[in-house]
C-alpha cells in the first residue's frame, strides 16, 4: 500500500537499484496474442527446462512481455545481462536449446538469432 | 537511417505485463502521484492543452481542449471512457499497448479522472481480445491492492474507479457516440452530435472518450513535460505515432517513429521494403474511412494535415503496403464492403448508399461498367459524405474516391479496355493454352472441374466457359504453355 508520492517513488528507487546477487541473465519472451500464436508459451516450457537440466536456473530468470512489435521475426526474445541486452527471433521450439547454449551458456553478441537491440524510448 | 523512437510502446516487450514492481520500476504511477501531489485539475488540462496532444484514434481532435470543456461542465458525476474497440483492418497497436502495458492506461485513465472531475472510468475493449481483457483486470485488481486506484489514491481525497465494458464486435462502436450508447446497454448505433459527449455523453453526464494510444502518451507527458512532448514530431502534430505495418512489406509489425517521419523511411528504411524485388504502389492509410497513397508522394512527411491533403488521413495508424501486383479498384472494393459489413443500418445514406455504390465498384470490377459509371459513382460518392449521420459513413467514400483520384487511369482500364493489368478482378482476364503445349496431360488432369480438353500429346484447350480461373494448370504447367491473359468477357 502506498500512502503518498515519496513512497512510491522510494520504492521505484529501490528497485532500479536493486544489484542482484550474481551476474543474473533474464530472458524476456515475447507472450502477447501474437507471439503466443507463433508458440512463444511452448517455446517458454523448452527454455524453462533446458536451463533447469543445465542446472543454471539459479543465475537465469525467464519471465514474460509483451509485443516487443516485430511480427515478422516472432517468436521474439530479449536476453538482458546487466546493462547488456540482445534481440532474438524466429526463435522456435527447435532452437531452444541452441539459444541457452550460445547466449545464455556463453554471451555471443552474434548469432542467426540477433535481430537486433532494444528499442530508443522516452524513458532511457 | 531513422531509427524509431517509443513513448506509446516505452514498456511493451521490457516489462512483464503481469508485474506491478515491473510498471512501477519504469517510473510508473508517478505521473498520477505528482498530478495528485502537485497539480490542480486545470494544471492537468493545461499540461496536455499545451503539449499539443491530439487524438491518436483518427481525428486528430485536440486532446487537451476535449478535456478542458468536460472540466467546464457543472455536474456531480462525471465519466472517463478509453476507446479499446480497435476495428480497422491491419491496426493492432491498441492490443499491444493493454496487453503489454496495461498499468500506463489506468494511470492516464486516473489522471484524465482528476483533470476533469470523474471519479468512475471504462474501459471499451471488444471481446476478441481475452488476453488484454485478461491482463488488464489483473493489472486493476493489482493497482486497487496498493492505493493506486480506488478510494484516496496514494493518500489524496481523489477516488477513482475503472470497470471494462466487452464490445461485441460492432465496428460502428468505435465511433464515440455509438461507444456510449453501448456501454449503457442500448444498442451501439450514433447519434448526432452536438451535444458532444464531453457535454452530454455516458448517462447524459459530461464524459470524455479517448482512444488507448492516446491515453498512453499521458503519463509521459505528464513526468516529463509539455515543452519535452512538444520537441518530438512536427509544429502541428507534436510527439509520435504507432504504426501497423502490414500488406506487402518484409518487416511487418508494429512501429513508433515520430510525427514527419516520411513514408519513405517507413517503409524503406524501417519496414525493409517491399518482398519479391516487387516495386511499392501505394499504401492504404487510415483504414475504411482513409485512402491510397500513391508512391509518388512517400516523400511526405506525415502528419494528421499531411495525410488529409493527400485526401487519406491519420486513422489508428494501420499502413497496409500494396505492391504492383495489387489491383486498386478491388482494393477499394474490399474496404468499402467491410463498410457495408459494418454499416448499423440506421441512416439511410450509409445503409443503402453504400449498398449501390458497392454495386457500381462491382460493374467496374466485372466488366459491366459504361461511360457513366464513373459520374454515379462521383455523385454517390458526394451524397454519402455529406448527409451520413455520423463518421462512419461519412469518411466510408473515402477509399473509393482517393483511388479515383490517384489511379483514374486503372478505372478507366477496367471500364473501357475491360482490362485489370493487375490480373485480380477475375471476369477481366482468363487463362489459354499456347502453341508451345506438348499435350502431356497434366494439366488436364489437375483442373478441379475437367474443363481442359486435349489429346495426348497434342495441344490442349481450355474450355473458358466452364473456366473457374482457379489457376491450376498455370501453376502446374512445366513447359510454360498456359498463358494469363487480358479478355474473357464473354463468359459474363
Amino acid at each position: 500500500m502506498f500512502n503518498n508520492l515519496d513512497e512510491l517513488k522510494t520504492y521505484s528507487d529501490e528497485l532500479r537499484n536493486k544489484k542482484e546477487s550474481c551476474d543474473c541473465v533474464e530472458v524476456l519472451v515475447g507472450m502477447s496474442s501474437c507471439g503466443i500464436a507463433a508458440g512463444a508459451k511452448e517455446v517458454m516450457k523448452a527454455l524453462q527446462e533446458i536451463i533447469e537440466q543445465r542446472g543454471i536456473s539459479g543465475c537465469v530468470k525467464v519471465k514474460q512481455t509483451g509485443c516487443v512489435g516485430m511480427c515478422y521475426n516472432e517468436p521474439t526474445m530479449e536476453i538482458k545481462r546487466g546493462d547488456e541486452s540482445i534481440l532474438l527471433g524466429p526463435v522456435n521450439v527447435e532452437d531452444a536449446e541452441n539459444v541457452v547454449d550460445m547466449h545464455i551458456g556463453n554471451e555471443l553478441k552474434i548469432s542467426k538469432y540477433v535481430i537486433g537491440n532494444k528499442f530508443k524510448t522516452c524513458l532511457d | 537511417m531513422i531509427e524509431q523512437y517509443r513513448i506509446v510502446l516505452r514498456n511493451c516487450g521490457v516489462i512483464d505485463p503481469d508485474s506491478l514492481d515491473d510498471y512501477i520500476k519504469q517510473y510508473g504511477y508517478q505521473a498520477l502521484g505528482k498530478t495528485l501531489a502537485e497539480m490542480t485539475p486545470a494544471d492537468v488540462v493545461a499540461e496536455i492543452e499545451g503539449a499539443g496532444l491530439r487524438g491518436r484514434g483518427g481525428g486528430g481532435f485536440p486532446t487537451g481542449f476535449k478535456w478542458k470543456i468536460a472540466a467546464q461542465q457543472k455536474s456531480d458525476t462525471k465519466f472517463v471512457v478509453c476507446n479499446a474497440d480497435e476495428g480497422d483492418p491491419g491496426a493492432f497497436m491498441d492490443r499491444s499497448v493493454i496487453e503489454g502495458d496495461p498499468h500506463s492506461i489506468i494511470e492516464a485513465m486516473a489522471i484524465a479522472g482528476y483533470a476533469i472531475g470523474a471519479s468512475m472510468g471504462y474501459v471499451y475493449v471488444r471481446a476478441e481480445y481475452p488476453l488484454a481483457i485478461e491482463r488488464l483486470n489483473r493489472a486493476i485488481d493489482k493497482a486497487k491492492e496498493k492505493g493506486l486506484l480506488g478510494d484516496n489514491i496514494l493518500g489524496s481525497d481523489f477516488s477513482f474507479d475503472l470497470e471494462i465494458k466487452f464490445g461485441a464486435g460492432a465496428f460502428v462502436c468505435g465511433e464515440e457516440t455509438s461507444l456510449i450508447h453501448s456501454i449503457e446497454g442500448y444498442r451501439g448505433e450514433p447519434t448526432t452530435k452536438p451535444p458532444f459527449p464531453a457535454v452530454e455523453g455516458l448517462f447524459g453526464k459530461p464524459t470524455i472518450v479517448n482512444n488507448v494510444e492516446t491515453f498512453a502518451n499521458v503519463p509521459a507527458i505528464i513526468l516529463k513535460g509539455k515543452d519535452w512532448f512538444r520537441s518530438i514530431g512536427t509544429e502541428s502534430s507534436p510527439g509520435t505515432k504507432v504504426f501497423a505495418l502490414a500488406g506487402k512489406i518484409n518487416n511487418t509489425g508494429l512501429i513508433e517513429v515520430p510525427m514527419g517521419t516520411t513514408i519513405n523511411q517507413i517503409i524503406f528504411e524501417i519496414g525493409g521494403g517491399i518482398p519479391n524485388g516487387k516495386k511499392a504502389k501505394a499504401i492504404q492509410t487510415g483504414g475504411p474511412s482513409g485512402g491510397c497513397i500513391p508512391v509518388k508522394y512517400f516523400d511526405t512527411a506525415i502528419d494528421y494535415e499531411s495525410l488529409k491533403a493527400l485526401e487519406s488521413m491519420m486513422g489508428s495508424g494501420g499502413m497496409i503496403v500494396l505492391d504492383e501486383d495489387t489491383c486498386i479498384v478491388d482494393t477499394a472494393k474490399f474496404y468499402l464492403d467491410f463498410t457495408v459489413d459494418e454499416s448499423c443500418g440506421k441512416c439511410t445514406p450509409c445503409r443503402i448508399g453504400n449498398k449501390r455504390l458497392l454495386e457500381l465498384l462491382e460493374k467496374v470490377t466485372n466488366g459491366t461498367a459504361d461511360e457513366n459509371t464513373l459520374n454515379d459513382i462521383q455523385s454517390l460518392s458526394q451524397v454519402i459524405k455529406d448527409t451520413s449521420l455520423c463518421g462512419l459513413g461519412q469518411t466510408s467514400p473515402n477509399p473509393v474516391l482517393s483511388t479515383l483520384k490517384f489511379f483514374p487511369e486503372e478505372y478507366k482500364e477496367h471500364i473501357v479496355d475491360k482490362k485489370c493489368s493487375a490480373f485480380v478482378c477475375k471476369e477481366l482476364y482468363q487463362y489459354v493454352i499456347n502453341d508451345s503445349c506438348v499435350g502431356c496431360t497434366l494439366c488436364s488432369k489437375k483442373c478441379p472441374v475437367s474443363c481442359i480438353e486435349g489429346e495426348v500429346k497434342g495441344v490442349h484447350i481450355i474450355v473458358q466457359d466452364d473456366c473457374i480461373k482457379c489457376g491450376k494448370c498455370y501453376e502446374v504447367c512445366k513447359f510454360n504453355s498456359v498463358d494469363l491473359v487480358p479478355g474473357g468477357l464473354s463468359n459474363v
